[in-house]
């Protein structure tokens, strides 16, 4: 029974790597918005050009997107970071595994010939 | 003699089962913590400060392991018993992976935090001794023939006095590496997610201990077997 576990917790532990990745995705600027004050707002700063431009340069999606790209910057050091610790721990439950499997076999066999020749 | 079926790990299947099931709800929950219920950190880390989350705990289990080495080595030293020595053994073959993973995940998050993959300072290349002194106990252990047990055994007492030192070496050095104090610092949801983190890798690490002393245990079985095999004539 443990030994037929193994290999389906070491391929969880693979698959839980890919989290990162989506995770990182998800991490983007906000959504443009509407509402009818924000639409005020802007009627009475398109009242003075140089205001509304002003504005529109400083808080435009242009910025929350520059600022979402700098946060999720090098993600790849992350999902590489993430995907190492799984793969080195599913690595050594399938040594472990192997190992043990290997060492059930032989006891096995090595007792059946034991009470054989003890039979004998 | 005991039947096959009664092998250590067949004894602690259902253990085993039961705490590899917490396991994988417990790493899909931290994961959830960490990638979508822990606020970004202050630039310059931003994303990449997420590796924090596995690397500290591992930190953890490093030291754990090497502290369960060493104090299994002193009591084998002390009474020649055998299963202190499964135990240093297992403990030490542990040490090695969370040490891997350390030194594996430190190294990538160094790069985007200093701009360089590695620098000599003093927690750093503590760590990298630390790592090494277990590293060389698994091959005392592999090539250094009869007798290794002991030698090893002062290897391993030896890498567990070796750790207050890689964990103050932040304070008593100037170092990159942060010390620490930070934890006490971060937001709420992170320290949460750091200490479930650490919780659930205390949970994986008793795992993976028990289930190599187990291996140890049936190594020696096999041992004995061939003994008894070649006694009764069974092997030319």
């Amino acid at each position: 029974m443990t030994l037929r576990v193994f290999p389906i917790f070491a391929l969880l532990l693979l698959a839980l790597s890919a989290v990162p990745t989506t995770a990182s995705a998800q991490v983007k600027g906000p959504a443009p918005y509407a509402s009818e004050m924000r639409d005020e707002c802007i009627a009475e700063m398109e009242k003075d050009a140089r205001i509304l431009a002003a504005c529109e340069e400083s808080h435009s999606s242009k910025y929350q997107v520059q600022d979402a790209k700098r946060a999720v910057k090098d993600k790849q050091f992350v999902v590489a970071a993430y995907a190492a610790i799984w793969a080195i721990l599913a690595i050594f439950v399938i040594i472990m595994w192997l190992r043990q499997r290997k060492l059930s076999v032989e006891i096995t066999r090595l007792q059946t010939e034991l009470k054989k020749a003890a039979a004998e | 003699m005991t039947d096959s079926s009664s092998t250590s790990s067949s004894r602690s299947a259902p253990l085993f089962i039961g705490a590899a099931v917490a396991c994988i709800f417990g790493f899909g929950y931290t994961l959830s913590l960490i990638f979508y219920q822990t606020p970004l950190a202050a630039g310059p880390l931003y994303f990449n400060q997420k590796i924090f989350y596995y690397h500290v705990p591992c930190a953890f289990m490093l030291f754990l392991a090497v502290i369960v080495c060493g104090i299994a080595s002193i009591k084998y030293l002390r009474g020649r018993e055998q299963r202190w020595d499964d135990v240093s053994v297992a403990a030490a073959e542990v040490s090695v992976v969370f040490g891997t993973i350390v030194m594996v995940t430190g190294v990538l998050w160094a790069k985007p935090a200093w701009g360089k993959w590695w620098v000599w300072d003093a927690r750093l290349t503590s760590a990298l001794l630390l790592w090494m002194t277990m590293i060389a106990y698994q091959l005392v252990r592999k090539y250094g023939g009869a007798g290794s047990e002991r030698l090893a055994s002062g290897l391993g007492i030896f890498a567990m006095i070796n750790i207050p030192l890689v964990y103050s070496s932040t304070r008593l050095w100037k170092t990159n590496h942060p010390s620490a104090n930070t934890v006490p610092s971060l937001d709420p949801s992170m320290r949460a997610a750091l200490w479930f983190s650490v919780l659930l890798f205390t949970v994986f690490f008793i795992l993976l201990l028990r289930l190599r002393i187990n291996a140890r245990r049936d190594e020696r079985r096999l041992y004995e077997c061939r003994e008894m095999a070649l006694d009764a004539g069974l092997f030319e």
